[in-house]
């Protein structure tokens, strides 16, 4: 019988990359390649760069497999970091030239986090979203949803950046504290 | 400010730091397991924050590229020891099989406007190209790319970063050499350069990369290690 998507926990499919098994490799990207390269479009704002980001993210997933260790979080968790980095520093090398400065998505970050699922980790981060101030909420979604820099988010939001700074550190204080608590 | 690796680790995985901020933190946690592990704890709580990206199918041509690559890329190798271990580095370097198509294929959207370019005004013999690859689990590499003649052009790749007072430096090792010959310092960013070096080895070929002294290696010869490898291959038919 042929192993479908859904037959085998993404931690069991790192394993097996990590053991050379290129079959594990393809339903781990057919798993998650579609949500992973919507991060990557978001951050890298262009296609080409997400593209980029999305085969250099997938390549490190297959090189690293065998470092990834389940007891330090779910693969998901693991392989988002990496595509994330990808397309962050795909990003941040090209610079900030390629979106008009007011040019902020306006999607209300309230109605955005409900699009988290119910894992375990979804719910508890959820919860601990809502109860951040919506501005804070908001910074939180831009810079990890959208890629904004502590630099940016002051210039696309006209804030001063040690306003940001302080903002986004108590917004991390909190949501640490939170989800510890 | 603070600098508790809790506060670090949080602003590297928000994504809010600039390039030389993540590069310093990724450079840290290398050898502070408290950070590392941070990280990793941040990356874990604020990942379902990837969600509301939702999903958007990528395009064919990615997994074509990864099948590629990953049907040749060997698994990395054990990062060769420093100064002076030449038996160390070479064999590392000769266990790094071919890179040749499947890597270039994955590289090739990131230069494709310079394969492009060169493929189309080539009239004599083809520029052969190279993609050198950290040894270890890092992140970029180079596109090298030899011109018939001898010309050799390097553009970094996803975000190679290296201490102030460092350069990385492009080494030929041929097939039955016993010590490369430099060809560079390398670029680590977006921009090509243009190496000229000595007259290069007779194809196939293994490129090293060593962390040396700023303005590159002071003996000729490697002294720090090598981090980074790949092979110019012999033309194909």
């Amino acid at each position: 019988m042929t192993e479908t998507e859904g037959d085998i926990a993404s931690e069991a499919l790192l394993a097996r990359c990590g053991a050379g098994d290129s079959g594990a490799f393809k339903l781990l990207y057919d798993r998650h390649a579609p949500r992973l390269y919507a991060i990557a479009l978001r951050i890298a704002r262009q296609p080409g760069a997400a593209t980029d980001a999305l085969q250099e993210g997938f390549l490190q997933i297959w090189q690293n497999a065998r470092l990834f260790d389940p007891a330090r979080g779910p693969a998901v968790a693991w392989m988002t970091a990496l595509v994330r980095y990808r397309a962050l520093d795909l990003q941040r090398r090209r610079g900030p030239e390629t979106a008009a400065l007011d040019d902020v998505p306006t999607e209300d970050a309230t109605i955005m986090l409900q699009r988290i699922e119910a894992s375990a980790d979804g719910r508890a981060l959820r919860q601990c979203m809502e109860r951040l101030e919506p501005a804070r909420q908001r910074l939180v979604v831009l810079a990890f949803v959208e890629g904004y820099s502590h630099a940016e988010l002051a210039m696309r939001l006209a804030t001063p950046l040690g306003t940001i700074k302080s903002s986004i550190r108590r917004a991390l204080a909190s949501l640490r504290e939170c989800l510890q608590g | 400010m603070s600098d508790a690796p809790e506060d670090r680790a949080g602003l590297y995985v928000l994504g809010v730091l600039d390039d030389i901020e993540m590069a310093e933190v990724r450079r840290d946690a290398a050898q502070n397991p408290t950070l590392a592990a941070s990280i990793a704890d941040w990356e874990r709580r604020l990942a379902p924050l990837g969600e509301m990206a939702g999903e958007v199918p990528p395009p064919a041509s990615v997994w074509t590229a990864l099948e590629l690559a990953i049907g040749r890329l060997q698994r990395p190798v054990a990062a060769a020891s420093a100064v002076g271990d030449r038996a160390a580095w070479q064999g590392a370097a000769r266990r790094w099989r071919s890179l040749a198509f499947g890597s270039m294929a994955l590289a090739a959207s990131a230069a494709g406007l310079l394969l492009w370019r060169v493929a189309h005004e080539a009239a004599q013999p083809p520029a052969r190209y190279a993609v050198v690859l950290p040894m270890q689990g890092k992140i970029g590499g180079w596109l090298i790319e030899v011109r018939p003649n001898g010309e050799v052009r390097a553009v970094a790749q996803g975000g190679v970063s290296h201490p102030d007072n460092k350069d990385f430096e492009l080494w030929a090792l041929a097939e039955r050499a016993t010590t490369p010959e430099p060809l560079g310092v390398l670029p680590v960013g977006s921009a090509a350069i243009s190496l000229h070096p000595r007259p290069l080895p007779k194809a196939p070929f293994e490129l090293l990369v060593s962390l040396e002294p700023k303005g590159g290696s002071p003996t000729g010869l490697p002294t720090g290690p090598v981090m980074f490898a790949g092979e110019i291959a012999e033309p194909h038919g």
